[in-house]
């Protein structure tokens, strides 16, 4: 999402981040660190990054100093993109292996009376919901701050704001949340033992950690008691002349059900004949034992067969038929609703069916996958209500979603302690949603968060550019265009513009500088066919802002490449770093555009675009191509910058 | 015990299956590329869930292992010849950043002229840049010390060449006696990275710039890891004795500390060399064979004693030190000269045979154990050279 802001606020922000800080040794008037700290500040995930070696590596990173708050690794001068392309699979490699933990979801209890950037999720009776998809008609699971119970409670009225402050960011292992800052946030107090509200600002500038702790667990709940289940009745077909079933035991019931909702399938309807069979599959002998001792305790014949249990009757058929595939399987409301006793019952025919235990120092978690969505929701609800603290982990296996909730009964708390570092702001400008809800005002919220990758080059590292653009790795390659190569005392690169003198192309007697105009990165990148390519310049940050938050947002390969105006290089002053910035983009030798998707945009048009001569006088650089007696090369200067201009303007039609 | 027919490409690469490498970054080059594709059959077949690389070089093959295994990744590459060559200045990277990469290289000749056949060159000009180096016998040995460097390298987080010899190793097929996998991977256990680039909570800067007053110290540091490699090599080898019931020494001593005249040489040429040596030896002539196998770091004080009988050593090597000699035969001058504690010296012969794959016949090593034997020194330094 695109911000609009000031350059204040932008400023306000990269403090915020810092992901760059002070003491680099750049020289004055260099706009590196500037562009450094705009483009990492972009990413609302964690940033690593990999430098070629290169002006912003040798002035940030002069051992044992250095200037990044974020990762970052430097090998030699043209691998950066292969780096970078080893670190996001190894990335890859050990998230595959659960070594490394995130980008999985989190959940966690927080306030409403405040508003939630939109993706925020929320804990309906029918499963999670987006809070922007929330409506007056559904009924959301809230929390009694007294006792800690859950309960229902309806949503009166739905509010949606256009909002522009800041949004208060906590970021724990076990909680996530995004708010406004005069969102109430819920939070436990260790010692009168009470839930205490507090505003999200207020979390900003709390001095005692000790105090801010957000629940997670431990709800309480008190069901609905039953004493037996009955299934409906229906009209048997001919042939089956059976004595329709009689009400069954609850507890029975329960157990069977969780079973039958992690390991049993249906048979399929035949024309020809007819077959009502239900099974439940189990090879394990453990669970072949305790499944066999709650169907022997159900009014109905069974058998076991091969690898799994089978049961023939057309009334259960009928009644589990509504249930469909893994897919769509779900636990009635009428379920979820059971006391503790019943639930902790069908929780554990869940795991011994489709989930698994692991045993911690001081905790078990109990791990349970499913392909349904709803099934997901439905056995998150049921483990808050039996006091976990509940996490969910969602990926993509087989093309399709895959969820794996984990329930933890952590001994010592539940409550997630915060500290200074997982809590931060960022300013926001767009819509934000608040339920406003009958009673108890606490909600149950879900969201999630992720890593992405960042760097920095122009000449020779092109080739690995080229290759990890080519395989798709998900990363931004920045580069920092100034004009030479300035680490080692600007000599000519192929960045270079035409009638630039170098040291190793001096302008003299019979030459007025390089001969040959600079290379177009950008278009170079755009062949690729990636998902995202920019050119930026500094004396418009905002832009550089936005561009790097759409490069940052994209999956695969993402480049943006970025006018740095080298004093050294320009043999300029130094406070004119940013005035000739502007002076590129106003004369169309540095146009500001983008190719998204496909698709260029020229991001800014200049009313009346400036003569070329009056960039290049401001730089000594190019003082020899000024002279009189070099008329033709400005003009065929002028002539290759208003041509590259309307290559853009076509391309911008397609 | 399980036997498979393999090319010294296949255990290498059946060997990294087994350890279940997280990354593995590939260029192909001959003869390396029957690792490369091997491994990349297990991944098609799902046999392995290692993330593959296939990069647009060497350069950036070892580029991305740089990376992956700063990032807390058990990473691997393989390369040959001119692709090592390439890779050249990301070695010292490897090494300067402590990362214990294991990179098999299937010994070949480098360009010009280019040939594709077996010599010791592309590896032998790599040997001063902070990886240790094993240089194997046959498919089998190739395959053990896979396994064996993987754990070294782990100890010691030092980068390690695993050589075999290009074409007669890599592409012959033997039966080799393969571990259970999960032996294999109980020896090697979990990669326990000294860092790791993608703990975002503890932010790093990794390869950061040293100037004159911080560079030597972290050099030094490099340096003294190869002190340590000796006892870690130690460690590492009773493990494996005991975890696959064979012995790793730093070098093989074929008869050779009870000789007077013994042949050095690597690699693959000592399967031949060994046949000569029982020939003479039925003869009762006196000669043995030492073959190291531990090459970086040499370890001079421990090649004491395979040479203790020594009066003549001839030093057979598949490489040349243009201007100088080639490099084993200075590394055994030296252990001679400054650890040998006999008063007479021995004789010290250097000798050059096949550059870019010429074969040598065990007639020639036979001519050359001979002339030694019989106090007449081949004086030609170059075997099987035409006139």
């Amino acid at each position: 999402m695109l911000i609009n802001m000031n350059i204040k606020e932008l400023a306000k922000r990269i403090d915020e981040k810092n992901t760059m800080v002070f003491g680099h040794r750049t020289c004055a008037g260099c706009p590196i660190a500037i562009i450094c700290r705009t483009v990492t500040s972009a990413s609302d995930k964690p940033v690593v990054c990999s430098s070629a070696t290169s002006c912003a590596e040798v002035t940030t990173t002069i051992y044992p100093q250095t200037s990044w708050n974020i990762p970052w690794i430097h090998s030699v001068f043209a691998n950066s993109a292969a780096t970078i392309s080893g670190i996001e699979t190894a990335y890859k490699a050990q998230k595959k292996k659960g070594k490394i933990k995130k980008d999985i979801n989190f959940l966690v209890i927080a306030g409403d009376g405040g508003c939630y950037i939109p993706k925020t999720k929320i804990l309906t009776t029918n499963g999670f919901k987006n809070v922007e998809d929330l409506t007056a008609k559904d009924i959301v699971w809230s929390v009694n701050p007294n006792n800690l119970n859950l309960e229902t409670s309806e949503i009166i009225k739905m509010h949606k704001y256009d909002y522009k402050d800041k949004i208060v960011k906590v970021n724990h292992n076990w909680v996530h949340f995004d708010v406004t800052l005069e969102h109430n946030v819920p939070v436990y107090n260790k010692f009168n033992k009470k839930v205490e509200v507090i505003k999200a600002k207020q979390l900003l500038n709390y001095g005692r950690s000790d105090k801010i702790n957000i629940i997670c667990g431990d709800l309480n709940w008190v069901g609905k008691t039953e004493k037996y289940f009955v299934l409906p009745t229906i009209n048997y077909s001919k042939g089956h002349n059976r004595e329709p079933l009689s009400k069954i035991p609850i507890d029975v019931w329960v157990e069977f059900l969780g079973y039958w909702l992690s390991e049993g399938h249906l048979s399929i309807k035949s024309k020809t004949r007819n077959v009502y069979s239900t099974f439940i599959s189990q090879t394990k002998k453990s669970g072949i034992d305790k499944i066999k001792s709650c169907l022997l305790k159900l009014p109905l014949n069974h058998w076991y067969s091969q690898d799994r249990f089978i049961i023939s009757n057309q009334q259960l058929w009928t009644y589990l038929k509504q249930f469909g595939k893994a897919k769509d399987k779900f636990i009635p409301s009428e379920i979820k609703n059971l006391p503790k006793k019943q639930l902790q019952t069908l929780f554990d025919a869940l795991i011994l069916g489709d989930g698994t235990i692991v045993n911690y120092k001081d905790c078990k978690a109990y791990r349970f996958t499913t392909i349904s969505k709803q099934l997901k929701d439905d056995f998150i609800e049921v483990s808050l209500k039996l006091g976990y603290r509940t996490h969910l982990d969602s990926r993509t296996r087989k093309n399709r979603p895959e969820y794996t909730v984990i329930a933890y009964d952590y001994k010592p708390t539940t409550l997630a302690n915060l500290r200074k570092s997982h809590i931060t702001s960022y300013n926001y400008n767009g819509k934000i949603y608040c339920p406003e809800l009958r009673k108890n005002h606490i909600l149950i919220i879900e969201k999630d968060g992720r890593i992405s990758l960042n760097m920095n080059s122009f000449d020779i590292g092109l080739q690995a550019l080229s290759g990890a653009l080519e395989r798709g790795h998900d990363f931004v390659f920045l580069c920092y265009d100034n004009e030479g190569y300035m680490n080692t005392g600007n000599q000519r690169s192929s960045a270079t513009p035409k009638g630039a003198s170098t040291t190793t192309t001096p302008s003299g007697s019979s030459s007025f500088g390089k001969m040959e105009f600079s290379k177009d990165l950008v278009k170079i990148a755009m062949a690729h066919n990636v998902p995202y390519v920019a050119q930026a310049n500094t004396h418009n940050l905002i832009d550089l802002y936005n561009k790097a938050q759409k490069a940052f947002s994209k999956k695969g390969p993402a480049v943006i490449v970025v006018f740095a105006a080298c004093p050294t290089n320009m043999k300029a002053p130094s406070e004119q770093t940013i005035a000739i910035s502007k002076l590129a983009t106003e004369s169309n030798f540095w146009p500001l555009y983008e190719y998204e998707d496909g698709k260029l945009t020229i991001n800014y048009k200049p009313e009346k675009r400036i003569a070329i001569e009056e960039f290049l006088k401001t730089q000594t650089k190019f003082k020899e191509v000024l002279k009189p007696k070099n008329k033709e090369i400005l003009k065929s200067i002028q002539e290759e910058v208003d041509k590259r201009f309307n290559d853009l303007l076509k391309l911008e039609k397609l | 015990m399980t036997r498979l027919g393999l090319t010294g490409g296949e255990a290498i690469a059946y060997a990294f299956k087994q350890i279940g490498v997280d990354v593995f970054s590939m260029y192909p080059i001959t003869p390396q590329t029957p690792i490369i594709e091997s491994f990349s059959r297990f991944v098609a077949n799902g046999e392995v869930d290692t993330e593959v690389i296939r990069t647009e070089s060497e350069h950036s093959a070892l580029s991305a292992t740089i990376g992956a295994c700063a990032s807390g990744a058990r990473s691997v590459t393989a390369t040959s010849s001119q692709g090592l060559l390439y890779m050249f200045e990301m070695l010292s990277v490897a090494s300067g950043l402590r990362l214990p990469i294991v990179m098999p290289v299937a010994n070949r000749a480098i360009s010009a002229p280019i040939n594709i056949h077996c010599d010791h060159s592309d590896s032998m000009s790599a040997l001063d840049q902070g990886w240790m180096q094993v240089y194997c016998e046959n498919a089998q040995e190739a395959y053990e010390m896979t396994i064996f460097s993987q754990k070294l390298s782990e100890k010691c987080y030092l980068p390690i060449m695993v050589c075999i010899d290009g074409f007669f190793t890599s592409h012959n097929l033997i039966p080799v006696t393969v571990f259970e996998d999960k032996k294999v991977k109980d020896f090697v256990g979990e990669f326990k990275p000294a860092y790791n680039l993608l703990d975002t909570d503890k932010p790093i800067t990794v390869g950061a710039l040293a100037l004159p007053d911080t560079y030597f110290e972290i050099r030094k540091e490099m340096f003294d890891a190869f002190l340590e490699v000796k006892s870690n090599y130690l460690s590492v080898a009773k493990d494996f004795k005991k975890s696959f019931g064979k012995e790793i020494n730093f070098y093989e001593d074929y008869f050779s500390s009870q000789s007077e005249t013994v042949l050095v040489v690597l690699s693959s040429t000592a399967q031949n060399a060994k046949n000569v040596v029982d020939k003479l030896r039925s003869q009762k002539k006196d000669v043995g064979l030492l073959r190291p196998i531990l090459y970086r770091p040499f370890l001079y004080e421990e090649y004491i004693k395979p040479l203790s009988k020594a009066k003549n050593i001839i030093v057979l090597e598949r490489s040349e030190g243009p201007g100088s000699f080639s490099p084993v035969y200075k590394d055994i001058v030296l252990t001679i000269f400054n650890h040998s504690t006999t008063k007479e010296k021995p004789n010290i012969y250097s000798h050059v045979f096949g550059l870019g794959g010429r074969e040598i016949s065990e007639k020639e090593i036979e001519e050359l154990l001979l002339s030694v034997l019989n106090k007449k020194p081949i004086k030609k330094r170059y075997i099987g050279i035409k006139e």
